[in-house]
């Protein structure tokens, strides 16, 4: 698991991570979503375009990103699901449980408006 | 494809570095078999979770230990048995969570009973457990 952190504006981060979000790859990722969930300023957009697949330890990664940027009040947005993340955030029913925008732009501008 | 009683039989190590090799054996596999890749990714998902809570509730974290899988492709259903040697389930807190009560953990066993047809444990083997899902074959899969 290959973890890319950007910043397309001061304050917003998009996390990226890269392969297959499961029970081997979820520890890693969990710790470096939650320093970026402490130290993003104003919202955190976790992109999933590449990631191949993903089992309830992926999901559940994603679930306690959000609470923990429920804790800050920081937003938290989901985007770029490719068709294995969709169909475990739909099986989860969780696709209006999380915030999921069509792209980094879309999040950012939703984050720009809101802060 | 002569699919009539086929028997495929993989063994993996209980480490979770091995689960990524299911993806490529059953992606191919069902693939191979007619399955869309909505329903391959299905399948693989509940073999995937069936792995990871033997590994997790019945080897405990044991990474040396053995899942050994068999595949039967009938030609109206495909079966998928998992059997490990470790310690046996109790059958009756084998429960989906709650959907509604939304945080980490207990997805697993929901997206096995969602996926499959039939999820059933047997706890008779002297040691360990034998899992056995099943999943219909659509149309489009049984002329493959």
């Amino acid at each position: 698991m290959h973890v890319v952190i950007e910043s397309p504006q001061t304050g917003i981060t998009v996390v990226r991570p890269q392969g297959t979000l499961d029970m081997n790859s979820v520890p890693a990722f969990r710790q470096t979503l939650e320093t970026e969930v402490q130290r993003a300023q104003r919202g955190l957009i976790v992109a999933l375009s590449e990631v191949a697949f993903m089992d309830s330890s992926g999901v559940a990664v994603l679930i306690e990103g959000l609470k923990w940027s429920r804790g800050r009040t920081l937003p938290y947005l989901l985007t770029q699901l490719t068709p294995a993340v969709q169909m475990v955030i739909e099986l989860a029913r969780l696709e209006h449980f999380f915030t999921i925008v069509a792209n980094v732009e879309d999040g950012v501008a939703q984050i720009t408006q809101a802060s | 494809m002569d699919t009539a009683a086929d028997c495929l039989t993989l063994s993996i190590p209980s480490h979770p570095c091995y689960l990524c090799v299911l993806q490529g054996f059953f992606g191919s596999l069902l693939a191979g078999l007619g399955f869309s890749s909505a329903d391959g990714l299905q399948v693989t998902l509940a073999v995937h979770e069936a792995c990871t809570n033997i590994i997790v509730h019945s080897y405990q974290g044991d990474t040396a230990q053995r899942i050994d899988l068999t595949v039967l492709i009938m030609p109206e259903e495909l079966a998928v048995e998992i059997r490990d040697y470790g310690s046996k389930p109790d059958l009756a807190a084998i429960q989906p969570r709650a959907l509604h009560d939304v945080r980490p953990g207990g997805l697993g066993t929901h997206f096995m009973r969602s996926i499959m047809d039939t999820v059933v444990y047997d706890v008779s083997p002297d040691t360990g457990t034998l899992l056995r899902m099943t999943k219909r074959r659509s149309e489009s899969c049984t002329s493959s």
